[in-house]
């Protein structure tokens, strides 16, 4: 579905060259959640910019479905950090959802069947007719998601979502993530620094190395699919592969 | 939170949000009385200062006075006429204008390179004074609509070209990074992001340019004559009318507070939904 292959991104300015990402080969199969993580500045948001067209990579090649990525694709749907500022403040909670689906010349019935359905999973059907800046932060990332969603994407990236949001919203954020997965049965590519995020979300996790960055571990999460913030970070496998990450990410800070 | 604290404590706060409601009112009425107090107070010297005679009672009429021949001129027509002059120019120029400054401010703006290939020359022509082209409006339309409309399109047409150039360069990376991954056209992006981005600075450049434009719209009358508020001063001084050339300094004075004052009126209107006019905040 996704192949990344040798990626390679360096940033040029006058009399300096800033290699970010020495070269990145993974791939995301049809319908899988994959999570990214790496220690702090290890180029995360560099990849995911690249995988999402919106950054030219220096070398190798992003494909998506076979035909290689060189702008935003059509049916990839991102959710960024800053929802505050991805979130247009002019437009109510609905016109935000609806904007993208206009653009793509949906029609109007099933346009408002796109939106109340996607206001609807994330659990902000009431919220429709406010401002974004009338809602929390995780209710603003809601509608990120939501915005994600109705836009029908075959493939969906994120960005550290939950990073500016509170623990306990996080957790729920989390779930809510796990169930549209499920839902929906989207490819997911998930960018984060959370190691105990990664292993909990994740079919598989991406582990990379500190800058230049390379991939250090594709790691297989054999954690039974059904999972529940209590019972499935209280497991002891969950604890094990934790701490292997962990140690990973030690491993790749040291290195450098 | 026992059950029976919960009446108790909300009863508690709504007299709190009332006493705060009371002293946000109370310190808008404060400032209004405040306000008056100036004016009279201003009033009061400009009455007593002729009447003292501090300064000569030919050259600078009683307050009372003033006021009663600016109501006995606003009794005739010609007044209104004048006014209604002074105020198509003043809206044609400005209507002009804007118009004019925000297509060419989205237009540079947005189009890459053009802001660069511009900047010198939006830096040379910008200082140039309005006042300065009086010469070159007086030979071409002589004391017409014309030269009002020269000197108020000139002067207001920088103000807004500015702040639109400011107002597009706003425009935020990950706003602009989202619009891109959602697939949104160029017209989109520039309809539903650039310009709502770029919005507050256009109001603060219209509310620049509307005063601008009317100071320039009474100079141009003034100084070449074309009909209007400023050529009815320029009447009432040659003929000697001292009392009616206060008059009409002080109603042009009026037509700025006015003028002013639409202007903040349909900022709030438009720019609801901006930290700096919303009332609501997140939580």
């Amino acid at each position: 579905m996704l192949e990344i292959s040798a990626l390679n991104k360096a940033y040029q300015s006058p009399g300096r060259r800033v290699e970010a990402i020495r070269s990145i080969t993974l791939g995301v199969g049809a319908g899988e959640l994959v999570c990214v993580v790496g220690p702090s500045g290890c180029g995360k948001t560099t990849l995911l910019r690249c995988v999402a067209g919106l950054l030219p990579a220096s070398g190798g090649e992003v494909r998506l479905d076979g035909v290689p990525v060189t702008g935003p694709p059509p049916r990839m749907a991102v959710v960024f950090q800053e929802y505050g500022r991805s979130l247009f403040p002019w437009m109510t909670v609905r016109q935000n959802v609806e904007l993208p689906l206009k653009e793509k010349r949906v029609p109007a019935a099933r346009r408002r069947e796109l939106v109340t359905g996607s206001l609807e999973a994330v659990g902000l059907a009431d919220a429709a007719d406010a401002h974004p800046w009338q809602l929390s932060g995780g209710m603003q990332q809601r509608v990120a998601i939501a915005r994600a969603v109705a836009y029908e994407p075959q493939v969906l990236l994120m960005d550290e979502p939950f990073a500016a949001v509170d623990a306990q919203t996080r957790a729920d954020l989390e779930d809510l993530i796990l169930r549209l997965w499920r839902d929906l049965e989207v490819t997911t590519l998930f960018v984060t620094h959370d190691i105990d995020e990664a292993v909990y979300l994740g079919q598989r996790v991406i582990v990379l190395s500190s800058s230049p960055t390379e991939v250090m571990e594709d790691l297989k999460i054999d954690l039974p699919p059904g999972r529940d913030q209590l019972t499935t970070r209280s497991l002891p496998r969950f604890g094990e592969l934790r701490g292997h990450v962990y140690r990973q990410i030690q491993r790749a800070r040291g290195e450098r | 939170m026992t059950r029976t604290g919960g009446p108790a404590r909300d009863s508690a706060r709504d007299s709190a949000r009332a006493s705060a409601r009371d002293s946000a009112r109370a310190s808008a009425r404060a400032r209004l009385g405040h306000g008056l107090a100036g004016l009279g107070g201003l009033l009061a010297l400009m009455e007593a200062v002729p009447r003292l005679g501090l300064v000569d009672e030919r050259f600078l009429p009683p307050a009372s006075r003033i006021l009663t021949t600016l109501a006995g001129e606003l009794a005739t027509p010609a007044l209104w006429i004048a006014l209604g002059e002074t105020m198509r120019g003043w809206a044609l120029g400005l209507a002009l204008a804007f118009c004019a400054a925000v297509v060419a401010g989205v237009v540079i703006g947005t189009v890459p390179g053009l802001r660069a290939m511009t900047s010198s020359t939006v830096e040379f022509l910008r200082p140039i004074p309005s006042v300065a082209l009086v010469p070159l409006a007086t030979l071409l339309f002589g004391p017409s609509l014309g030269s009002t409309m020269l000197l108020v399109v000139y002067a207001a047409f920088w103000q807004v070209l500015i702040q639109v150039l400011y107002g597009v360069a706003a425009v935020d990376s990950v706003a602009h990074d989202t619009a891109r991954t959602y697939g949104l056209s160029a017209w989109s992006r520039v309809r539903h992001l650039v310009w709502p981005t770029a919005l507050p600075y256009v109001m603060t450049g219209l509310r620049l340019a509307a005063t601008v434009a009317f100071i320039l719209a009474v100079t141009a009358e003034l100084v070449i004559g074309s009909p209007g508020l400023g050529a009815e001063i320029q009447v009432a001084q040659s003929s000697g009318a001292v009392p009616v050339v206060y008059a009409l300094i002080v109603l042009a004075g009026l037509v700025g507070i006015a003028v002013n004052a639409g202007v903040r009126l349909l900022e709030r209107r438009v720019l609801a939904w901006h930290p700096a006019v919303r009332s609501e905040v997140a939580a």
